[in-house]
């Protein structure tokens, strides 16, 4: 009789630490990120070429056409404006080394001419 | 030629037989608008008196793939230009740019010197005007960088305020 108690008492243990390992295990947060993680080692460069062939079709036109680059006439107005900073921060360098003080040499160029 | 480099601004105050030394070594060139004396990183082998037209003095500037002049400085008649010719390592550090037709007389950097070591009173009075001629540029990008500098001392300052503050962790 108590060899039939000893053999329940041993069997409600082992099941009970059973059941408590595979609670644990099933819970256990770094288990369920493995699998996450391992899904985002691909490649990035991989990813990135998916996610630029994913783009909407629409919104490809409209991005092109905000970077003109074949538009002679962006270049040259570009070039046009640097041209212009240049020639105002000339200018007022021109002042700096006729007249050197701290006040010539940090003078604001005209603001239309400036180039930010 | 004798006419055309006293009025050079180089050549002031210089007698006439110097200026006929210089003459004898001077080599005469017409260039038509759009073309260039020199180009950036050219070996600098002549230096240059502009007789009449106009020279842009420019830095080569990559647009989106295409080289674009942007003038930094405007040659008129009777002014100097290419001393890189007379100043190691002996290479333009920018590009001259024809933009009226214009004439330059060229002198050869070993002509010049042979002449100064025959003649150090020209040399001397050259040189003077060289170095005013350098000391301008210097100092013109000196100002230049230094207000580049402040410009983006401003803009990183105002970059800082803008952004928001971290959170401690």
């Amino acid at each position: 009789m108590e060899g039939m108690t000893f053999l329940g008492f041993v069997l409600i243990v082992v099941v009970g630490f059973s059941m408590l390992a595979l609670t644990l295990e099933l819970l256990n947060p770094e288990r369920q990120r493995v699998p996450q993680v391992q899904e985002k080692r691909v490649p990035e460069g991989v990813l990135a070429t998916e996610s630029a062939l994913a783009t909407p079709a629409f919104f490809a036109p409209r991005r092109m056409d905000q970077l003109p680059l074949t538009n002679p006439g962006f270049d040259d107005a570009l070039l046009a404006l640097l041209q212009n900073h240049v020639k105002a921060e000339r200018a007022m360098a021109n002042e700096f080394v006729h007249f050197p003080s701290i006040d010539s040499l940090y003078r604001q160029a005209r603001p239309s001419a400036t180039m930010h | 030629m004798n006419a055309v480099l006293r009025h050079g601004e180089l050549f002031e105050g210089l007698s006439d037989d110097s200026l006929r030394r210089l003459s004898a070594i001077a080599t005469s060139r017409t260039l038509q608008a759009g073309e260039y004396l020199f180009l950036l990183g050219d070996d600098a082998g002549d230096f240059y008196v502009l007789v009449k037209g106009k020279v842009e003095l420019c830095f080569p500037m990559p647009l989106r793939g295409v080289v674009k002049d942007v003038s930094v400085e405007s040659v008129g008649a009777g002014q100097a230009l290419g001393w890189s010719a007379l100043v190691k390592p002996y290479r333009f550090t920018l590009s001259a740019r024809v933009t009226e037709p214009s004439e330059v007389v060229g002198f050869g950097r070993h002509d010049l010197l042979q002449l100064f070591d025959d003649e150090p009173s020209i040399g001397y009075r050259f040189f003077t005007k060289v170095s005013e001629i350098v000391g301008i540029r210097l100092h013109t990008f000196q100002a230049l960088w230094v207000r580049e500098l402040q410009r983006t001392l401003e803009a990183e300052t105002q970059r800082l305020a803008e952004s928001p503050p971290r959170s401690q962790p």
